[in-house]
């Protein structure tokens, strides 16, 4: 056992992170540890790491109490980590970068730190040269150099916190067997992924942590098939995916808050009206957009376009692009090229409250509520650019007829809300300014599946009752279950687009990500 | 026993006198740290530009007290409009990287400017009033003057006010939405350069009350806002930067911290005491009394 976790329990404020967790970790073993969005798989890292310090427990690494010591003194005694999102030096080339941390880890002499770095780099088939600048890399080799550079520090333990994220899917499967080939020398892994084709492929043990309470730990098909944790985290889905990968024949099993609108003559009726539509009014168009983000290209020529009342999505892996897309459109980004319409006015190159006064409201995926103020008061700010008080109100009932909750808890300060009343509060608030197009970014992120269930039956009320909605999501086959249309967006591209019923059918779709689902279900109840 | 009890008294009114006006300093202060993130080191010179406002409205052009006081609210805004559609405003659309420390450069430079400013048009001399109001009343047997009871009626009057539009407006709810959320607040379609505009002229106009309704105490001269400078500072660091609720009860604090230093150990301890309180402050809970680590002006 080279690590041990003995009931910590981290704590940020009134938030409890981490309730009492105990898990322990073999040499030479891979453990994984999943969990929903927020379910304190990061603040374990932080943890262990010594970034944070815990209000209760012990962590001992190599038979010795660790929990006191700084971060800088456990790195040098062995445990590395690489982080959510890469933090190159982006001034420096990639050897340069590796260098680092063959130079402040697990201390090797002078002579041998350049030969170590090289040879960290060649580890991990980095495809570019040593010389590249750190800032002009794609994620995946980000994610190599990060990981390269914490192979050069020597460590016993290595701590990856979702290192396949946006990544391709053949980005995945070669990140994979790098992490295999690097417990082959013998170092141990803790690996802290969303992707479950990545932990079924590399994982020995898999611990589930689901707000802040680890609820299932053991090895890897075991845990996949525990109850508890489909329910926590899979979803209903998830199994029922496996089901019917099992039974050779495909099901798609609807839950039923969506089944009225899943039956056959439904799913039919609004896709007709959509092309018909389509050709009528357009709300939203874009056409070649371009964005980036200093010197990283971000989007590359979308175009996409919404008519009123449709429910169009835009799906893709993480990383795509999906988000800036939207943020593009609403001006929190600007565009570097490309034209922006909306309701017969060209709005790119606007800034964003001149936008959001035209009728159009963005729902972004951290929601930026202002948490110290009410529920009421968050509303009330939703309506800020409206005069009419009757019409206000009216709007305001609705909002609390949708989402009853919110006016249960309306005198209650946003930031005390819990993770699915904030999102409902942040769509209600998007809707008291009476937009004429909603864009809503990852809804279903972090939320339980029933209150993901909520908000998707709250968005289709929504746009049954008119409301255009632009809906950003990572989970496809739910999206295209619920929208008209869909433009799928990979690496900054659209890649493919068109009546969610027929996406769903579609080969590409299947193998690309449904597919992944079923391999992965299927594997995990072998 | 009966004497003792009066000496009590007295510190305590002249601390809570002294503590209002503070309050209002450093509530400005907070406000323009909240709100727009700027460390404001030329707060000390809008104290004096309301103070040379309120003396030529006053003694050169004869106004009613009343209309002098009102006098230097509107050179306040005035200044605060100018100085942040002049300077922040331009240097927010240039960078807002080290925006912080950039902020903080440019209200020093604006305080040079200011302060030179002052002496090279009126030279470096006094230009003080007797009163406003002559005359003193007895309150619990402490003589004060009706320019020191005037001052802190204005700056209690004015906290409320403040306080009442920040809870009560929609525009109030807005500079706390900006305050907590600037990108939340854009998406809302508050127009960021108009609140902070707002913000800050209103944050100028109450320090530059607070300077011209103690011109009888202090006269205006070009480096008067050393002091108060240091006063509104000390304020915010010991409660926390950037709080409303806290920096006027901090005002307060540091009034009556002040009056019963004066007291004990008598005038030339008082600096003494307030610094080296706050020294233990930085190093025993820098995020100050009330602080905490939630961004917004408002507590809850």
């Amino acid at each position: 056992m080279i690590l041990d976790v003995q009931g910590i329990t981290k704590k940020f404020g009134g938030l409890v992170a981490l309730d009492n967790v105990t898990l322990s970790v073999d040499r030479g073993s891979i453990q994984g540890i999943i969990g929903p969005n927020g379910a304190g798989k990061t603040t374990l890292m932080n943890v262990i790491a010594g970034t944070y310090r815990p209000e209760g427990g012990h962590v001992s690494f190599r038979d010795e109490d660790i929990t006191d010591w700084n971060a800088d003194q456990i790195c040098r005694a062995g445990v590395a980590r690489t982080f959510q999102i890469s933090q190159p030096f982006p001034k420096l080339t990639v050897l340069e970068n590796v260098m680092v941390g063959a130079t402040f880890g697990n201390v090797v002499p002078q002579r041998y730190r350049l030969a170590l770095a090289r040879e960290a780099l060649a580890f991990t088939d980095f495809p570019l040269s040593e010389d590249t600048l750190a800032q002009d890399l794609n994620a995946g080799q980000l994610k190599r150099l990060d990981l390269a550079r914490v192979l050069a520090t020597g460590p016993d333990l290595l701590l990856v916190d979702e290192i396949a994220a946006g990544l391709t899917p053949g980005e995945v499967a070669e990140m994979a067997a790098l992490l295999l080939r690097v417990r082959d020398l013998g170092i141990t892994l803790i690996v802290v992924e969303h992707l479950m084709p990545l932990i079924t492929k590399v994982c020995d043990r898999v611990a589930v942590l689901s707000y802040g309470v680890l609820i299932a730990d053991g090895p890897c098909g075991e845990v996949m098939r525990d109850p508890k944790v489909a329910d926590a985290y899979l979803g209903e889905e998830y199994q029922a995916a496996s089901e019917s990968d099992m039974s050779g024949t495909e099901v798609i099993h609807a839950p039923q808050v969506m089944a009225a609108r899943l039956s056959e003559e439904h799913r039919t009726v609004p896709a007709s009206v959509a092309t018909s539509r389509a050709v009528g009014n357009t709300m939203l168009k874009v056409e070649n957009l371009q964005s980036r983000y200093e010197h990283l290209q971000v989007l590359f020529d979308v175009s996409l376009n919404a008519a009123e009342g449709e429910f169009v999505a835009l799906l893709g892996p993480n990383g795509a692009g999906k988000t800036t897309t939207l943020k593009t459109i609403i001006g929190l980004v600007q565009p570097w090229g490309g034209l922006v319409t909306f309701d017969g006015q060209r709005i790119d190159g606007m800034s964003e409250d001149r936008i959001s006064r035209l009728g159009l409201s963005y729902i972004p995926e951290d929601l930026h509520l202002f948490p110290q103020m009410t529920v009421y008061e968050n509303l009330l700010l939703g309506s800020y650019c409206r005069k009419d008080e009757r019409e206000i109100n009216r709007t305001l009932d609705f909002v609390f007829d949708l989402f009853p909750v919110l006016a249960e808890r309306r005198k209650q300060a946003a930031g005390t809300l819990s993770g699915g009343e904030r999102k409902m509060l942040a769509i209600g608030r998007g809707l008291m300014s009476n937009p004429k197009l909603l864009m809503v970014d990852e809804p279903s992120l972090g939320l339980a599946p029933i209150l993901v269930e909520a908000v998707f039956e709250a968005l289709v009320k929504l746009n049954e009752s008119g409301l255009t909605i632009l809906l950003v999501e990572q989970n496809l086959r739910k999206s295209l279950q619920i929208t008209d249309r869909a433009y799928v967006l990979e690496q900054g591209q659209i890649t493919l687009s068109g009546l969610s019923t027929e996406l769903m059918k579609s080969e590409y779709v299947t193998e690309a990500y449904l597919g992944i689902e079923h391999k992965t279900a299927s594997e995990g109840s072998d | 026993m009966a004497d003792v009890v009066e000496h009590v008294i007295n510190i305590l009114v002249s601390g809570l006198l002294q503590g209002s006006v503070y309050a209002l300093m450093a509530l400005g202060l907070a406000v323009i740290f909240g709100v727009m993130n700027i460390s404001n080191f030329a707060h000390g010179e809008m104290y004096m530009v309301g103070a040379y406002a309120a003396y030529f409205a006053f003694s050169t052009l004869g106004l009613p007290p009343l209309m002098a006081l009102a006098a230097s609210i509107v050179i306040g805004i005035a200044l605060g409009m100018i100085l942040q559609l002049g300077t922040f405003y331009p240097l927010r659309l240039r960078t807002r990287e080290n925006w912080i420390m950039n902020a903080f450069l440019v209200t020093v430079g604006i305080s040079f400017v200011l302060q030179n400013g002052a002496q090279a048009i009126w030279g470096a001399k006094y230009m003080g009033i007797t009163a406003y109001w002559e005359g003193s009343v007895k309150i619990l047997g402490l003589g004060i003057s009706y320019d020191r009871l005037a001052s802190a009626t204005l700056s209690i009057l004015c906290i409320v006010t403040f306080w009442l539009f920040l809870e009560r407006t929609k525009v109030g709810r807005a500079i706390r939405a900006v305050s907590q959320d600037e990108t939340g607040a854009k998406l809302m379609g508050i127009n960021l350069t108009r609140i902070q505009t707002l913000a800050f002229s209103l944050s100028s106009a109450m320090v530059a009350l607070a300077g011209a309704s103690l011109l009888s105490v202090t006269p205006a001269y070009p480096t008067m806002g050393g002091t108060p400078l240091n006063k509104s500072w000390f304020v915010v660091m010991l409660v926390g930067m950037g709080k409303i609720g806290p920096s006027i009860l901090g005002g307060f604090l540091v009034g009556l911290l002040e009056s019963v230093t004066f007291a004990v150990f008598g005038a030339g301890w008082q600096s003494v005491v307030t610094l080296v309180i706050l020294v233990f402050m930085l190093v025993w809970k820098p995020s100050g009394l009330f602080g905490a680590e939630v961004k917004g002006i408002w507590e809850r």
